[in-house]
């Protein structure tokens, strides 16, 4: 049976007394809510808390436990706590009798007296074991969960014995039913009672009940004989939105709104990422609060937020709201952050655009965005600047196997949105973008710390001249130009909001104008062709504000370099494109997808045409020095390259191995470079004119011959030896498997060894004959290798392999080799040039219906 | 760098000859900007006699394949190892813009 064990703590005179002589306790709840909570000794006027514990004392299921203090001045003991604390609950005193009209219940429960802040874990051990037969002595956190036994707390003292009690129960001895009723409980200090209440008993896992309905559906009762009295949680208000909460949302809501009567939302994003940011305006009676931003989202994501808001409210201050403690309830968590508006009412920097009816309500909004940008510009990105090196396309995730598939998808929902007015080539779009998203170079590049997730309905602003910037989960070191893109992809798309598909033709035209042109010159200087921008009202809207960032941005990156901003609006862009309100993704009608559409086209042909792209490939091993990178321009040898100071590299195992002075050595003399083509099948070359060989496409970046041991031609046989374990359903790659990482198996032509003689070697090399199985040649000639240098390169003859043999699979090996689980882990960790020939073994595979079909298909799906 | 246009089975074929790089792009684009005002969707480039093609001319082939806004084709032919070799390099071979070996091979597919 379930039972109910509630303690009620100081329902005495001293604390709760309605008589003048009582209020000059310091711990008073006052005596206006004393007569509320408690009535007078007539029955028709009793309060809700004798009612509430008399019908509780009447159940057979449940106990009441009467717990006061009590001090006796003549102990020492008790008479430095009075001389503490101040006079109360003398022995013997009216002070602490129990108040009128709890006095005459305290019979039927259990009456217990206690000193300070002291858990009377005796009396309470015994009188928990007298009516469950828990005893809580033997320390049993197990035992005690699965007892069907619930705890009640309430009385005065909410942030001090009532709290460690609740504490004591819930956390050291494991009961998972503990709860106070926020309406009867009191303390002498506000602040310190709602602090309390609002974060350390959740915090606590201790449940904060706020209305009559809550306390029935904890305790399992009919509590209607409460509801008179009106002990309901705050109001919220809209009821449409009130609705839509789940309720552990509403929980959390009315945890961090519980000092107010009255909360009005306003949703201040679009709720699709799953995560809840309202504006609450609050009431108290008939007076309004401060508003608070209010964040509500799963645990992991709002520990970020916190996290953000330490790391900026430095650089911000006021400009930043101030932020309470978590509330947990269920799987949310949700913090309040109270805006000082001193009165004013704040609108998001979104609303006040959609305002933006007449030229000068439009400079007024660029008023606020420059000082918006300028606050941001000056506080925190100024402050915080640190070069560092990125690859730009991995930073902004567009690395990701994934983004195609996202790309692919919207593509298609985009198409099934009529629209005679622009044509994109879906082709195109995803073409370039699996080639440009493919680039992993490193550029040098200057980060703040920024949002990184700055969109308009994050920008607050009153009419008093206060802004504030909220919503700072993805706070980090970004590029600078981060937060400017991020902006510039919301207006154009809030903006577009206003347009329709017959707009499309101009938007494009202005957007080929905004991509092309860094700096947008002012409205009146623009091109004829853009006329429009200059006569309407709603282009403006785009342009004005588009201008004004990438006129802050310039200002403070102090250079027409945009590479990274084109980058991260391509990143931005092709979110938006998922957005797609039609089929409930997000906000974005069919003028706003083709708008951002149009965008990705034309950024897409910018990046794969931009300098970044078109210079020379910067792979190389950890040991190689970082290669000197030009523009595909200069990498032809016949070109003039006067600047070319790319650094010398031969790595010392190769200079070891010279085989005019090694025995036992392989590799060409470091000095003799005129040897003869070992090989016919590779690709033709040159010599430049100290008679060295040149790679034959062109400049690499690195001069000498870096790790490979000849000069000009390194011929090799790579084998990509794969075993189908039927038993697991698992393929198996034998793989060298060194210092460096994984590698597949590569066998060295030496000088003047022949194909047939290098496979022998191969044999020898794996310890078993690998042309006995079925093998398929992948490759055969000019080989693009890492460890390519300007003298030195790779002609290359690859095969794959089939084993079925288990047997091979325990023959002996070299330390260097060894069977590998081939999956996408594996081959995402090696570098290109091997996980393309282990892919396109795969792909073998599964052409020739040997293996696992699936199980293939998922691995070049995450490999891609 | 010389340009010399011409008509066959429908598809315009432009023979490019010398160096297509920052110098001679602007030019080159021009050209293409006109074909396309006249109304040209098929576009045959042929670089039989063309020794080098840069950064700035890539950038012309693209923008012409982009203007052509998916609704005609750009083709290559002729090209030599080295401006193969900067398509392979850049990943733009056969990305926005076709390449075929001979004149005739580009022909027979984009006069279809």
């Amino acid at each position: 049976m379930n039972r109910t064990f509630i303690i009620a703590d100081n329902l005495v005179n001293d604390y709760c007394g309605q008589r003048e002589r009582y209020l000059s306790n310091n711990v008073h709840i006052g005596e206006r809510e004393a007569e509320f909570l408690f009535g007078a000794d007539e029955a028709e006027k009793t309060g809700p808390v004798p009612l509430f514990l008399k019908k509780q004392l009447e159940m057979a299921d449940s106990q009441v436990i009467f717990l006061r203090d009590s001090y006796d001045p003549s102990d020492e003991i008790d008479l430095n706590s009075l001389e503490r604390l101040g006079q109360h609950c003398v022995v013997a005193s009216s002070g602490e009798e129990f108040v009128p009209t709890i006095k005459k219940l305290v019979n039927d429960g259990i009456a217990i007296d206690g000193k300070a802040m002291v858990f009377p874990f005796g009396p309470i051990r015994k009188a928990l074991r007298d009516f469950t037969g828990i005893d809580i002595g033997q320390f049993d956190p197990s035992a005690h969960q699965a007892m069907e036994v619930r705890f009640l707390l309430i009385g005065f003292h909410t942030e001090r014995r009532i709290f460690s009690m609740a504490n004591a129960l819930r956390n050291l001895f494991g009961f998972e039913q503990v709860a106070v009723f926020s309406h009867f409980m009191g303390s002498a200090n506000k602040e310190a009672h709602y602090k309390a209440l609002q974060y350390q008993y959740p915090d606590n896992f201790i449940q904060v009940l706020t209305s009559t309905s809550a306390l029935a559906a904890y305790l399992g009762q009919n509590l209607s004989y409460l509801s008179r009295f009106g002990l309901e949680s705050v109001r919220i208000e809209p009821k449409d939105l009130r609705n839509g909460l789940a309720s552990s949302q509403q929980k959390i809501i009315e945890t961090i709104c519980m000092p107010w009567t009255e909360v009005h939302l306003k949703a201040l994003g679009n709720g699709y990422s799953g995560s809840l940011l309202l504006l609450a305006d609050g009431k108290q009676g008939t007076s309004k609060t401060e508003p608070k931003v209010l964040k509500i989202d799963e645990h992991f994501p709002i520990r970020l937020e916190i996290k953000g808001y330490n790391r900026v409210k430095n650089f911000l201050g006021k400009h930043i709201p101030a932020q309470s403690f978590p509330v947990t309830s269920g799987k949310y968590s949700g913090i309040g952050m109270e805006l000082a508006s001193m009165g004013g009412t704040p609108s998001t920097l979104q609303e006040l655009l959609l305002k933006v009816a007449s030229e000068e309500s439009l400079n007024a909004f660029l008023k606020t965005l420059d000082q918006v940008l300028s606050l941001l510009s000056e506080r925190l990105y100024n402050n915080t600047r640190t070069i560092r090196r990125i690859a730009p396309y991995r930073h902004f995730k567009l690395h990701l196997a994934q983004q195609a598939q996202w790309l692919d998808t919207n593509l298609k929902n985009i198409q099934a949105h009529p629209n005679e007015e622009v044509f994109v080539s879906g082709e195109a779009v995803r073409k370039i973008f699996d080639v440009i998203r493919k680039n992993n170079d490193v550029v040098l590049c200057d980060t703040c710390l920024a949002h990184g997730d700055l969109n308009l309905a994050n920008i607050l602003s009153d009419n008093k001249g206060n802004i504030w910037t909220i919503d700072w989960t993805y706070t980090r070191l970004h590029p600078i130009a981060t937060d400017f893109a991020k902006l510039e992809n919301d207006f154009k798309f809030v903006v577009t909001g206003e347009l329709c598909v017959n707009d499309l033709a101009k938007l494009q035209l202005l957007e080929e104008y905004l991509l092309n042109t860094p700096l947008p010159v002012p409205v009146y200087e623009l091109p004829d062709h853009l006329d429009f921008v200059r006569e309407n009202l709603q282009f403006k809207k785009i342009y004005l504000p588009v201008r004004e960032l990438r006129m802050a941005y310039f200002q403070l990156q102090g250079e027409e370099d945009w590479l990274i901003y084109k980058i991260a609006l391509l990143r931005f862009s092709l979110h938006t494109l998922s957005f797609d309100q039609s089929l409930d993704q997000g906000e974005c009608g069919p003028a706003q997808l083709w708008y951002a559409l149009v965008s990705v086209e034309i950024l897409l042909f910018l990046l794969v045409g931009d300098d970044f792209h078109l210079k020379i490939r910067s792979e190389r091993p950890v040991d190689y020095p970082t290669r000197f990178r030009i523009p595909i321009d200069q990498a032809n040898w016949k070109v003039d390259c006067k600047d070319y100071q790319p650094p010398y590299y031969t790595a010392a195992e190769v200079l070891e191995n010279d085989r005019l002075l090694n025995p036992k050595g392989e590799a060409d003399p470091e000095d003799q470079w005129n040897f003869e083509v070992p090989v016919t099948w590779g690709r033709e070359f040159v010599r430049g004119t100290d008679s060295k060989p040149l790679n034959p496409s062109g400049r690499t970046g690195i001069e000498g011959r870096g790790s490979l041991w000849l000069w000009g031609s390194n011929p090799m046989l790579f084998l990509c030896p794969i075993f189908y374990n039927k038993e697991t359903g698992t393929l198996e790659c034998l793989m060298n498997i060194n210092e460096s990482g994984a590698a597949i198996i590569s066998v060295h032509f030496r000088r003047g060894e022949s194909f047939q003689e290098a496979i022998i070697r191969s044999e020898e090399k794996i310890n078993f004959q690998w042309t006995a199985f079925y093998h398929q040649q992948m490759h055969e000639g000019y080989f693009y290798d890492h460890r390519q240098t300007d003298h030195a390169w790779v002609d290359a003859k690859a095969y794959s392999v089939f084993i079925t043999d288990e047997s091979i699979l325990r023959r002996e090996q070299s330390a260097d080799f060894k069977w590998r689980p081939v999956n996408h882990q594996l081959i995402n960790g090696l570098h290109s040039n091997y996980a393309n020939l282990l892919r396109n073994s795969l792909k073998e595979l599964h052409a020739d219906g040997l293996f696992a079909d699936q199980h293939i298909l998922n691995i070049l799906e995450k490999t891609a | 760098m010389k340009i010399k246009t011409t008509d066959k089975e429908g598809v315009k074929i432009m023979h490019f000859s010398g160096n297509l790089d920052t110098q001679t792009s602007s030019e080159a684009e021009q050209l293409f900007r006109e074909i396309l005002q006249i109304g040209a969707t098929r576009i045959l480039v042929d670089f039989e006699e063309l020794d080098y093609i840069s950064s700035a001319g890539l950038r012309v082939l693209l923008t012409t394949s982009k203007r052509l806004h998916g609704k005609g084709q750009l083709g290559i032919c002729n090209a030599n190892e080295q401006v193969k070799e900067v398509f392979e390099m850049t990943g733009l071979a056969n990305l926005v813009f076709k390449l075929y070996d001979t004149e005739g091979q580009a022909l027979q597919e984009l006069s279809n």
